[in-house]
């Protein structure tokens, strides 16, 4: 290996420090929910580049079933923004504040 | 033997068991009648030890049989044992027969009331604790009965407890039966000590070993014991009960506080009349106590309008006599009057029910009058009673008085001349409840409420008054004197000895006590037909009177100088420390949770970027805390 | 030198459609840039020797994932779009730092370690066999739980999807608000409130008058 796995595991950051910005910023829940795939990306990233350093198929194993959950994820968060679409029509996440105390 | 001494003591409770267990899955009548039976029974296993003892050598007549040993620590030991002898067996026959019979009664005087089977649940269980009183054969035992005797009193005086006064006369009755309790528990504390037991032959045999006569603990556990008695008994200084526990039944009132449970005291210096001897200045006091409240009550009695509270300081009156009869050292005397007592007092109470029944509750005799022709047997079986109240048959006061005439000495000769003035006050009393309730013209609200159906009572309370009115005819027989029948005065005088008076003071007596009481009855019955003479003899009692209609202030004595000032500090406690410190701090304590648990939750805004902001920021924290950790 | 060259033109595509999506106004800008950072990613883990992986990446993805995406973002058409509405401009500040924070901190723990070169791997690394081997030997209970997720995603998915709201009724609450609890005196209070009004019943008071008879 000629790139070491410290370089992957970097890139993995800063794509995760970008989705977490998103997150921060972004008031549409569609674009919220993309920020989130970009950091369970960056996740499945630094895993796999360290199953790769370890020579273990863990961290592969680990990897899947994250994108798995991801998947479902985003399957009960998008019903979620169609059902709220379809009911109030305003698709803004700070005044989606029904679950307060 | 033995067998009979256990079936008899835990029949009752056997009873309690049963009725408890059965609750309202049988009928009222059917847990009556069953109530009745397990006395009965109990009554029969009683009977069985007379038998038995009556066959056996006069020497030998004192068993002590042990189930277990219920108590103990170091080398002291409290077994669970019954004495059965001559006392016991007399006791045990008292309180089992004329128990019984008086459970039958109630069969139709709680006939309706819809707690019917508590009643006779709480009836048995006062047998049983009554049983266990007597037969005890150690002082523990026979202060666990005392207590429990304590208990079912409590509950049989409150049985009407929606109503407040029978609540206030069970706590007035409990907590200075309490009084008495401490009273036995430091006499039994120096049993411990000195003695290492309290079984009844070894505490006798040994006691003036360890105490000498006259000496300071001596008289202290004396002392301890009169305590117990004056309350239990209903003597001054602790008879203000008595009068108020009339708000029970009157089946209870005939029972507990006629017949057995205020005659617990008696029993208890009979059977130990030996540590009284022991300590003869509580002997005296005794004595004297006894007649200060023989002529107490007899002049209260005078003044009477309840028909039941006539009969109560009536009761208080004749143990007086009997207190009197211990304290001079005639104990089967005093055992004798007991059992006479039982008899009539149980017949006269349970005649009053039987009017009062007819009356539909009332029990003012201002409001009776002219009820013998609606009542003609019940009266002839009250005046069985009055009769043997006032002493002319059986010989029961005049055996007291003979004997303290023949003991002589200052406390002995007061004794019979203030029971001399006491016959004549009883011959009023019970002479002019008589009057005022069958005779004379009958009141409108008798004629009004009397209500006779068939019969002048339901067959259950006329036939049980019978066979008291029977039974006391009957013990007249048992002790006559002048060498005619001494029965029961042999049958106790192992155990329970008595001062034989000569036949000369004997006869003296009861021609006096007679007169007296005789005297007293004619005089009365001539009064209330003459309203002039009523008047004229009436004058120069006024003051005196009405010092006899207070009860001679004793309960407001009481009120000042014990109820009040207990009652002042609770509320004080609860007032300021109850409130305050024990409320305060459960509020203080949830107020706290609250106000933690609402600033908490206004931590949930709905908003989600604000959550994944903490969330972050948390996560950046353990981050770092990670990686200084991994530096290090 | 093929490595690193691929390493570099990956990554900096994976970080310019990260920034594109999470940038543009535009929700489609915003998916499309997405699925370019998912063909990224599964350049790197290729470069990974995890083969497997990359083609379940780019299937599931960039595939099923990303379309459903694009799906919703096309039903939903012009309310997609980010409402208008100034921000204050040290929030945005703030977010940068935190974000700039957190990548940083991850990329100084890495760095900080001394990491040697990995172990020499054959082809069979990121086969299927070794990881289906995995996932029904060392991981099978991970492999179950997975499977119920799925399901009850895939169950939540058809809930939330053919649902009829029924019609308010005039004072029913609405659909996110809560109704408020009825105060009700606690027992305490009330306990205490009696308490404190209680009288003193004295017995003692017979009936005891003069006699009239």
């Amino acid at each position: 290996m000629h790139v070491g796995v410290q370089w992957f595991v970097s890139v993995s950051a800063i794509l995760f420090g970008i989705g977490l910005y998103g997150v921060f910023t972004r008031r549409s829940p569609l674009i919220l929910l993309l920020s989130v795939e970009i950091m369970l990306n960056a996740c499945n990233l630094a895993l796999i580049s360290f199953s790769r350093y370890q020579g273990q198929q863990s961290g592969q194993v680990f990897a899947l079933v994250v994108m798995a959950v991801a998947a479902s994820e985003v399957v009960v968060g998008l019903g979620i923004v169609v059902a709220v679409a379809r009911r109030k029509g305003d698709l803004d996440v700070d005044r989606l504040t029904g679950l307060r105390n | 033997m033995e067998a009979l001494a256990w079936i008899c003591l835990f029949t009752p409770l056997v009873g309690v068991a049963a009725l408890t267990l059965a609750g309202s899955r049988i009928s009222r009548q059917a847990a009556a009648w069953a109530g009745t039976l397990f006395a009965f029974v109990a009554f029969a296993a009683a009977i069985g030890e007379l038998i038995a003892m009556l066959g056996e050598n006069a020497s030998a007549r004192a068993h002590t049989y042990t189930l277990y040993t219920w108590a103990g620590s170091g080398t002291f030991r409290v077994p669970f044992s019954v004495l059965v002898d001559p006392l016991s067996v007399t006791e045990m026959l008292i309180v089992a027969g004329v128990g019984a019979v008086i459970v039958m009664y109630s069969i139709g005087y709680m006939l309706g009331d819809v707690k019917e089977r508590r009643f006779f649940v709480y009836l048995d269980l006062f047998l049983f604790s009554m049983l266990l009183l007597v037969m005890a054969g150690n002082f523990v035992l026979l202060l666990a009965g005392w207590g429990l005797v304590g208990l079912s009193s409590y509950l049989l005086i409150g049985f009407w407890h929606e109503r407040p006064e029978p609540v206030a006369a069970a706590k007035k009755a409990f907590v200075m039966n309490a009084i008495g309790d401490v009273g036995i528990a430091i006499a039994i504390f120096f049993m411990v000590r000195d003695l290492g037991t309290t079984d009844f032959s070894t505490v006798f045999s040994t006691a003036s070993q360890h105490w000498a006569k006259g000496s300071a603990d001596a008289d202290w556990v004396a002392a301890g014991l009169l305590l117990g008695a004056l309350a239990k008994s209903a003597q001054i200084p602790l008879h203000t009960w008595l009068p108020d526990a009339m708000e029970g039944p009157t089946p209870v009132s005939a029972l507990i506080h006629a017949a057995t449970m205020v005659t617990a005291g008696v029993y208890l210096v009979a059977r130990a009349h030996v540590l009284f001897e022991n300590a003869p200045d509580i002997q005296t006091l005794v004595a004297l106590l006894g007649l200060l409240t023989l002529l107490m009550a007899g002049v209260v009695a005078l003044v009477q309008t309840d028909i039941k509270r006539i009969i109560a300081y009536s009761t208080m009156s004749q143990i007086g006599y009997m207190f009197t009869a211990v304290g001079v050292g005639a104990y089967s005397a005093g055992m004798f009057l007991l059992l006479a007592h039982a008899f009539f007092k149980a017949l006269l109470f349970l005649g009053a029910g039987i009017v009062i029944h007819a009356l539909d509750g009332e029990q003012d005799v201002r409001r009776m009058g002219g009820l013998g022709s609606a009542l003609p047997k019940t009266k002839w079986m009250m005046w069985i009673g009055t009769i043997a109240l006032i002493g002319f048959w059986p010989f029961s006061k005049d055996d007291v008085l003979a004997a303290a005439l023949q003991k002589g000495g200052a406390t002995a000769d007061l004794v019979w001349a203030g029971g001399l003035v006491g016959a004549f006050f009883t011959g009023i009393y019970a002479t002019r409840l008589m009057r005022l309730t069958f005779y004379g013209e009958r009141s409108q609200f008798a004629s009004e409420h009397l209500h006779t159906g068939h019969g002048e009572a339901p067959w259950v309370m006329f036939w049980t008054v019978a066979l008291l009115a029977v039974g006391t005819l009957l013990a007249g027989f048992l002790e006559i004197g002048y060498g005619i029948s001494n029965v029961f005065f042999d049958w106790l005088a192992r155990v329970a000895p008595t001062i034989e008076p000569t036949d000369a003071r004997d006869l003296a007596t009861t021609a006096l006590a007679w007169l007296a009481g005789g005297g007293a009855a004619l005089l009365t019955w001539r009064a209330y037909g003459d309203p002039a003479l009523l008047a004229r003899l009436k004058r120069p009692w006024g003051t005196m009177a009405g010092v006899a209609e207070h009860k001679f202030y004793w309960d407001e004595l009481y009120d000042r100088i014990a109820y009040l000032p207990a009652s002042a500090v609770a509320i004080a406690i609860y007032r300021f420390f109850e409130r305050w410190v024990i409320w305060g701090t459960i509020s203080l304590v949830t107020y706290i949770v609250s106000m933690v648990a609402r600033g908490t939750a206004d931590a949930q805004t709905g908003i989600v970027r604000q959550y994944a902001t903490v969330l972050v920021a948390g996560a950046a924290v353990l981050g770092v805390y990670f990686l200084s950790k991994a530096t290090l | 030198m093929t490595y690193d060259i691929v390493f570099i033109v990956a990554s900096v595509v994976a970080i310019a459609a990260a920034l594109m999506v999470v940038l543009s106004g535009n929700p489609f800008i915003s998916s499309l840039s997405l699925i370019a950072n998912l063909i990224a990613l599964a350049t790197f883990y290729i470069l990974l020797q995890s083969d497997f992986l990359a083609a379940a990446q780019v299937i599931v993805y960039a595939g099923a994932v990303m379309i459903m995406f694009l799906f919703v973002t096309a039903y939903l058409g012009g309310r997609a779009d980010e409402p208008t509405r100034q921000r204050p401009w040290w929030q945005t500040l703030a977010a940068l730092v935190a974000s700039a924070g957190i990548a940083a901190e991850i990329v100084f723990g890495v760095e900080r370690e001394s990491f040697l070169h990995g172990p020499v791997v054959s082809d069979a690394f990121g086969a299927p066999q070794a990881i289906a081997a995995s996932f029904l030997g060392r991981y099978l209970l991970a492999f179950e739980g997975t499977s119920v997720m799925l399901l009850i995603a895939a169950v939540g998915g058809v809930v939330l999807a053919t649902r009829r709201p029924a019609p308010r009724g005039a004072d029913e609450p609405g659909a996110f608000e809560v109704e408020q609890p009825v105060r009700v005196q606690s027992l305490q209070s009330s306990v205490m409130q009696a308490e404190t009004e209680f009288e003193i019943v004295r017995s003692g008071a017979g009936s005891d008058e003069k006699d009239a008879g």
